[in-house]
């Protein structure tokens, strides 16, 4: 931990209510400019590691750095973090103009200085129309677009968002994260996002943090989690896999790990910070799966039978049932798929340095 | 809106309509050629109390009628109209002030009583009319607080005399009474109040107005005012006064310059049981039941031979017993009559400024 | 029976007039009982009493009699400081209530309605006892040598501010903490993230959020406030007299009708005024709801001067930013003044509690010894016993009629879009907003024309009138929550509307029901005003009677009696909690 361009350090927060512990001691380093999401299922600990972060809750121990700077006893009013919260706590008895001015008004920024800042921030959101409107009268979208404004109308150096799009349907969600990616980089500022969609994170994040069980998982770029998941946790939550359950059985000659499972002897890549006791799992996403028998080396073969093919837009899902009973998923594009029929037993197989194994 | 109702419901006759028609399951007693019981309506309470041990019981234990008694509202005139005009008599009897008397003979409601004048010889005067028979009477005086006031006022002018005889002091907040008192404060002489000098008592009012603590509402408020201590002389009725030093307060009370005032029965004129209830009220005339009821009340008889059958000790804190009924005076109810409406308005203004 | 038959039925069971027709039984209940005797009053405020030709003589007095402009001056004066004082002393209390977890917030609520229901008699009485030249906290202070000399705190102005703001103030906190606790506490931490300090968040977004629970309360209680009788006469002085106290006199002693017509009138004039003013500032609506974010859209400059002058409260509280800050968990400030606030509510009763128990005669306090024989007394008393019972069987049979008349016009409203809905709602609440007095003046004038006044019959009316806005808001509140869609599901599977309303409405609203009968029941126990002139003097109920013997004779059975009353509503309370609860 001698990362000196940190600008917001993580150094053992943790927080305990009595006998539960919704976060155990912490460490995370969060360079200048970076969106890192803390991704995780609710009670995993991201909610409550943003609040340290923000100030809104006292941590029980460890310390906050910020631009080296010890922050943690530092008053809510202080910090000057932009907050954006799932429920956007818009202030209903204020306008949107209302809403966006207040942080600047508490900086007592001139009243000229904040009409000006006001009016750029809310054409920025496309919300210079409606800056007379009270927020019950705007959709939920629009809401959200003011809870940004009112967030980066200050430019604070760090922002926090609590799951901001959380109450939002499917097609606006991807509408405004595009939003936060843009505003993001246009001001420069170290953002922390909390989430529990996986897909939300991978299209966001610089770094995802993945969180479970009141702990951190991995952390890592989205493509670093994707392919290379470090536990059996972080594979499962971030896209599809397939997991087969079993014993690690030595290792083969080419440095890869022998697992022993109830359909058959596979090879994979050792999991980076696992030990090789106990229960283990190879996990191999679906679209690394072919159809048909291996042809030559570096490849692990099954053979399975066909449940069901599901169309899933771009591709078909193949549902398989392997000997021991697992199920295993494989994409394929609809044209490799005619001529099977439910019922069909066949052979599917995958690169070895694909497979992943953990515990 | 019709224009009808209100001619002939003006007033009192409102009330009477109402309480009317609450009396229609009793009609049918008027069929009663025996008659086996009266209902009597007093002031409930203490009253109850003391006219049944002194009155309702024992003439039911002579004659065999039974007394039903019921509480009455503090003025029961518009009741009693609506009882005549409706014939229907819910009450047989009923207490009266001497101003319910004044209305009531005015307007032809009462019965006339046909007692033998030998059964109120007797009584004191203002006491015995031919449609009222007096039977207590309550005074309206001042009591102080023998521990606390070390040099008692013994008259009204002493009364305001805040210099020579300090202490806390309460008046009615209302202006019966209290005007008398203002006058006699001033030196009216007794015989000389009615018609009230107004001015004359407000000016004297003005006086004694920014140093009385409490201005009183309740008759029971006296009580409590002199048990807790909360004032050291207060003006009120003898009754109420007397039940604080029987709870134990240190207080005694000053006849001197009081005005009194007499309670007694009438009957509704054109009553089915009339006969009956004349018989109870010739009854109650009776020297030795008043005395009985002095035992509960400390309200004086109005038969004088009835100190006869009262113990002296207690005769001393009756309203009638000689040596208090020589200082005091007989209210004028027909003064008041005629301005209280005024008096109370212009007795609310005068505390307001 | 297939579906489409079943549907068909539904269909063909549909009433030929709207379900708005539910709300008709209490509404020609209100028209005929209150807005007819109202129409009366006002009649009988421009007739001549005797020709019964068209006059403004009654007014004209009212002008030319200076006493009169004076005592609506008072009353309206007592009004406000009441209304002001109690808002103000309530408010933290109120918020620290809205803070709590719901169910502990329902416990100490508990302690806050107790005081609410305890009669304005036994407060009175027991203030009375406290507040005296030689009371209770004058002895303390003296013997404690914090005041050289007794201080004046009755028969005075104070005197009677204590009495109605502490019989006022859990008023105005019940109808705070809904609004507050709707209020989004995450709010203010966000205004806190974006650089608001504790006066900022306070001022800027706190309080204007509770703002619609503040005026309702303001209003309720200043409405209530105009028809004080009974702590203006046992606490006040020569100055404090109020409206109410005059209208009875004229009634009850000088029988001038017209004349009490006329101060009924400007009594509810006030009233509509100060109810005008609220709704132009915050809409009626939010009377009753418990949101702050409905309501009314105001004028700009309003707007402007309303956040300049929040702005200027924040600047001027922003030097007491430190206090209490380093503890945000613990404050003790706000936990003195909870614990203040707590025993100034509920110190009448504590006080009445131990004189039941007196062995003596009179009121002293602390009693010299303890015995049971003012229970005694009062057992044994023909007169309190059937008074007890008749507040009884009353209490019951309004609780009855009242559930019955407020549930269907609260189901009336919840079922219809019609467009007499507002007029209905603003007609359903008009007895809470009507002062009790005027109400109970233009009964007694309307019971003595159909022979009703000194009958049970009357004052069942006349309590019923009173509880139907409390049964109203009740149950129109437990119906917002009710989901219709169930007696759509309950009947495609082949209930009639009747077994509907049976099995499946019933018993989801039956806490509801229950709580608003129990809320009905305690009203109609504890009411003073209507029984005074309904009563006849015949009729006595339990209040009736403490009122006689508080004017007659002032004695420990008072206390006793007080006691009993005070169980007895508890006990209903206690009631009414675990009926929500469930």
């Amino acid at each position: 931990m001698t990362d000196t361009n940190a600008k917001i350090r993580i150094d053992g927060l943790s927080k305990n209510y009595g006998d539960f512990t919704a976060l155990q001691p912490t460490h995370l380093d969060i360079p200048r400019g970076e969106l890192l999401t803390l991704l995780g299922p609710s009670g995993s600990g991201k909610t409550t590691l943003l609040q340290m972060v923000s100030g809104l809750t006292p941590a029980t121990s460890g310390r906050l750095w910020i631009d080296g700077a010890d922050w943690t006893g530092r008053a809510l009013h202080e910090r000057g973090m932009g907050l954006v919260f799932q429920h956007y706590a818009l202030f209903p008895h204020m306008t949107v103009a209302e809403n966006v001015a207040f942080p600047l008004k508490m900086r007592k920024l001139p009243d000229v200085d904040v009409k000006r800042r006001v009016a750029e921030t809310l054409e920025k959101v496309q919300l210079d129309a409606f800056a007379h409107r009270f927020p019950r009268e705007l959709s939920g979208g629009q809401q959200q677009r003011v809870a940004l404004a009112r967030c980066f109308v200050f430019r604070p150096e760090i922002i926090l968002m609590d799951e901001p799009l959380g109450a939002l349907d499917k097609a606006l969600r991807e509408t405004m994260q595009l939003e936060i990616r843009r505003l993001h980089r246009e001001f420069e500022t170290t953002l922390i996002y909390v989430t529990h969609d996986q897909e939300e994170a991978l299209v966001l994040s610089d770094r995802i943090c993945v969180m479970n069980h009141a702990r951190v998982e991995q952390v890592g770029t989205p493509h670093q989690i994707y392919s290379d998941p470090e536990t059996l946790f972080a594979a499962t939550f971030i896209g599809h896999s397939n997991i087969l359950k079993g014993r690690i059985d030595g290792v083969a000659n080419n440095g890869l790990t022998r697992i022993a499972t109830g359909s058959g002897n596979f090879v994979g890549r050792m999991g980076a910070r696992d030990t090789e006791a106990g229960e283990h799992a190879l996990i191999v996403r679906p679209e690394q799966l072919r159809l048909g028998s291996a042809n030559g080396e570096g490849m692990n073969e099954v053979t399975a039978r066909l449940r069901d093919i599901v169309y899933i837009g771009s591709d078909n899902r193949l549902i398989l049932s392997l000997p021991d009973g697992t199920e295993f998923n494989a994409r394929q594009d609809p044209a490799n798929v005619s001529g099977l029929n439910v019922g069909d037993e066949i052979k599917v197989h995958w690169p070895i340095e694909a497979g992943r194994i953990v515990s | 809106m019709t224009k009808t109702p209100f001619k002939s419901l003006n007033r009192r006759s409102l009330l009477a309509t109402g309480a009317a028609a609450l009396a229609v399951p009793m009609l049918g007693r008027k069929a009663n050629a025996q008659v086996t019981s009266l209902t009597v309506a007093d002031p409930g309470g203490p009253f109850a109390q003391g006219y049944r041990k002194a009155f309702y019981d024992p003439f039911a234990k002579e004659t065999g009628i039974e007394i039903v008694s019921v509480a009455r509202d503090a003025e029961p005139t518009a009741q009693f109209k609506s009882i005549v005009e409706t014939d229907s008599y819910i009450w047989d009897v009923c207490t009266l002030t001497l101003s319910a008397r004044l209305i009531l003979e005015q307007q032809d409601l009462l019965d006339p009583l046909n007692l033998d004048p030998a059964l109120t010889s007797d009584f004191m005067s203002g006491a015995a009319h031919s449609n009222f028979l007096g039977i207590d009477v309550y005074s309206s005086v001042f009591a102080y607080n023998s521990e606390a006031v070390g040099k008692p006022p013994s008259n009204w002018a002493e009364y305001w005399d805040v210099e020579n005889f300090p202490g806390r002091r309460a008046l009615r907040k209302n202006p019966i009474d209290t005007l008398e008192q203002a006058l006699m404060a001033d030196g009216v002489a007794a015989a000389d109040l009615y018609p009230l000098d107004v001015d004359r008592a407000f000016a004297k009012l003005d006086e004694i107005k920014d140093k009385v603590s409490v201005w009183w509402t309740g008759g029971a408020q006296t009580s409590q005012l002199l048990q807790s201590g909360e004032v050291d002389m207060t003006t009120g009725w003898n009754a109420r006064l007397q039940a604080a030093i029987d709870s134990g307060a240190p207080a005694q009370i000053v006849w001197n310059q009081g005005l009194y005032s007499i309670e007694g029965w009438g009957l509704p004129k054109g009553g089915p049981k009339a006969d009956a209830a004349r018989e109870f009220v010739a009854f109650c005339a009776r020297p030795e039941q008043q005395a009985l009821f002095t035992d509960d009340l400390s309200y004086g008889p109005t038969n004088l031979r009835a100190y006869d059958f009262i113990d002296p000790e207690r005769a001393k804190v009756l309203t009638t017993a000689p040596q208090n009924l020589e200082g005091m005076t007989l209210a004028d109810e027909a003064w008041w009559q005629e301005n209280r409406a005024e008096m109370a308005e212009r007795f609310e203004l005068w505390l307001l400024t | 029976m297939s579906v489409a038959q079943t549907i068909s039925r539904v269909q063909s069971w549909r009433p030929k007039f709207g379900p708005i027709w539910l709300a008709a039984p209490a509404l020609a209940f209100v028209a005929v009982f209150l807005l007819w005797p109202m129409a009366r009053l006002i009649g009988l405020s421009i007739q001549d009493a005797d020709t019964a030709a068209f006059t403004l003589d009654h007014y004209q007095k009212l002008v030319d009699t200076p006493v009169y402009s004076r005592i609506l001056g008072i009353t309206f004066r007592i009004s406000v400081l009441t209304a002001f004082f109690s808002v103000l002393l309530g408010y933290p209390l109120a918020s620290w209530l809205a803070s709590l977890p719901s169910h502990k917030r329902n416990k100490w609520l508990f302690l806050v309605l107790l005081p609410f229901w305890t009669s304005y008699l036994v407060k009175t009485f027991a203030w009375m006892i406290m507040l005296g030249d030689k009371g209770l906290i004058n002895s303390i202070l003296t013997g404690t040598g914090m005041a050289e000399d007794s201080l004046s705190l009755m028969y005075n102005e104070l005197g009677v501010l204590i009495g109605m703001v502490h019989a006022m103030m859990p008023l105005a906190i019940l109808t705070m903490v809904p609004v507050m606790a709707n209020v989004d506490n995450r709010l203010s931490l966000a205004a806190g993230s974006m650089g608001a300090r504790r006066s900022q968040r306070f001022w800027l977004i706190e309080f204007p959020l509770t703002m619609p629970g503040v005026a309702a309360g303001g209003l309720l209680t200043f409405i209530t406030s105009l028809g004080f009788f009974i702590v203006p006469a046992y606490l006040g002085g020569r100055g404090q007299t109020m409206l109410a106290q005059i209208i009875i006199m004229q009634v009850q002693q000088l029988v001038n009708w017209a004349f009490a017509a006329v101060l009924s009138v400007m009594l509810v004039a006030a009233a509509l005024v100060a109810i005008w003013f609220y709704d132009r500032l915050f809409g009626l609506s939010t009377l009753t709801s418990a949101s702050s974010t409905s309501g009314k859209k105001h004028g700009q400059w309003l707007r402007f001067l309303a956040q300049k002058v929040l702005s200027l409260l924040a600047w001027l509280s922003s030097p007491f930013d430190r206090l209490g800050q380093s503890t945000s968990e613990r404050r003790p400030f706000k936990f003195a003044y909870v614990l203040i606030i707590f025993v100034f509510l509920l110190a009448p009763a504590m006080i009445v509690l131990p004189l039941a128990f007196t062995s003596d005669r009179t009121l002293a306090f602390p009693p010299p010894g303890y015995s049971l024989r003012w229970f005694e007394f009062y057992f044994n008393s023909p007169i309190w016993i059937s008074a007890t019972i008749r507040s009884f069987g009353v209490a019951f049979a309004t609780a009855i009629v009242a559930t019955c008349l407020g549930g269907l016009a609260a189901l009336a409203l919840a079922r219809s879009d019609s467009r007499y809905g507002k007029a209905i709602f603003a007609l359903m609440l008009a007895p809470m907003i009507v002062p009790r007095i005027v109400i109970a003046v233009g009964l007694f004038y309307l019971m003595a024309q159909i022979g009703l006044v000194a009958s049970n019959i009357g004052l069942i009316i006349g309590h019923t009138l009173l509880a139907v806005p409390f049964t109203f808001i009740t149950i129109g509140a437990v119906l917002k929550g009710y989901d219709w869609r169930l007696n759509d599901a309950a009947a495609t599977l082949g209930a009639g509307r009747i077994t509907v309303l049976r099995l499946i409405t019933l018993p989801l609203l039956r806490g509801g029901i229950i709580s608003a009968a129990l809320f009905a029941f305690v009203t109609s126990f504890d009411e003073l005003t209507i029984a005074l002139f309904i009563s006849g003097g015949l009729k006595s109920t339990l209040p009736k009677q403490m009122w006689d013997d508080m004017y007659l004779q002032l004695n420990p059975t008072l206390a006793a009696v007080s006691v009993v009353v005070l169980v007895i509503v508890t006990l209903l309370l206690i009631a009414a909690q675990k009926v929500q609860k469930k």
